[in-house]
């Protein structure tokens, strides 16, 4: 077999314009987990005996090196550092409680920091700007491509399907860019 | 056009795919002695009410929900929206 190549979701970041910064983090270990509401309760507690607590409806529970952000009814995607446990994923049992899928490689985790962080993803994003604060976790689009926004101590974390990362890139350049131009 | 989505709050329309009546979700029972003829009315014909309209919408780019949304179709305004499946509500 070749030997593999380790090749990065995108190699034109990290972007940095006055104190706005905008920087790929390719150590996020990433598993979902999904299960229904008759479940929701014993999900909830197992993960939280596990040292894993859920957030509620649009809301993440992160802390600066792992945490918890809401997808959609009865789903969560669980982060935490790669590379302290790659078979992180495997060791998580749930009991049949929940389908936890590892989804390490399926996205592509940005963070965007700095003074304009609301004014960049008002010109990025439709949500509603008030609501762009530490804590938030939601799902919406940018540059027609679905994405998780989770803001963790006023940096939010931009997940984006590994495969588009580049265009993430792009749309959040031109933001800054274009906030710069009327600051 | 804004959709009051009942979990997250007011949320752009662009976000969410339009499916079609709400009746559609009352599907007919397919073994049924007169099947053919429910199936052939709950696929082909349908209601075009001026006004007053239940309607299902889909928040794809969103959470995934289904939506039941209220909308005049002579001024467009949305007069409120419940999930599809109300048991997809208790949850956090």
């Amino acid at each position: 077999m070749r030997n593999l190549i380790e090749m990065p979701a995108s190699s034109t970041q990290p972007i940095v314009v006055g104190d706005m910064r905008l920087t790929m983090v390719d150590d996020c270990a990433l598993v979902s987990v999904s299960t229904d509401a008759m479940r929701t309760a014993g999900v909830i507690e197992l993960l939280s005996s596990m040292g894993y607590p859920l957030p509620g409806i649009e809301q993440n529970t992160g802390s600066a090196d792992q945490g918890a952000f809401w997808m959609g009814p009865h789903q969560w995607m669980l982060w935490r550092d790669y590379r302290s446990d790659p078979d992180w994923a495997a060791e998580i049992d749930l009991q049949g409680l929940a389908a936890t899928t590892e989804q390490t490689d399926a996205w592509a985790r940005f963070d965007l920091s700095g003074s304009a962080l609301v004014s960049v993803m008002e010109r990025l994003c439709n949500l509603d700007s008030a609501r762009i604060q530490t804590g938030l976790a939601t799902r919406t689009q940018i540059h027609h491509v679905g994405v998780f926004v989770v803001v963790v101590d006023a940096v939010a974390q931009i997940y984006v399907p590994r495969s588009m990362a580049d265009s993430l890139v792009h749309a959040v350049a031109g933001a800054i860019r274009a906030n710069l131009a009327v600051a | 056009m804004l959709i009051p989505h009942p979990l997250l709050g007011l949320r752009d329309a662009s976000e969410f795919v339009y499916k079609g009546d709400a009746q559609l979700m009352n599907r007919p029972d397919g073994f049924a002695d007169d099947a053919d003829a429910q199936m052939v009315d709950y696929l082909y014909p349908r209601d075009n009410p001026r006004g007053v309209h239940k309607e299902l919408w889909f928040h794809e780019q969103g959470d995934r929900s289904w939506l039941v949304v209220t909308r005049d179709t002579l001024t467009h305004e949305i007069l409120g929206a419940e999930l599809a499946n109300p048991a997809r509500g208790a949850t956090s």
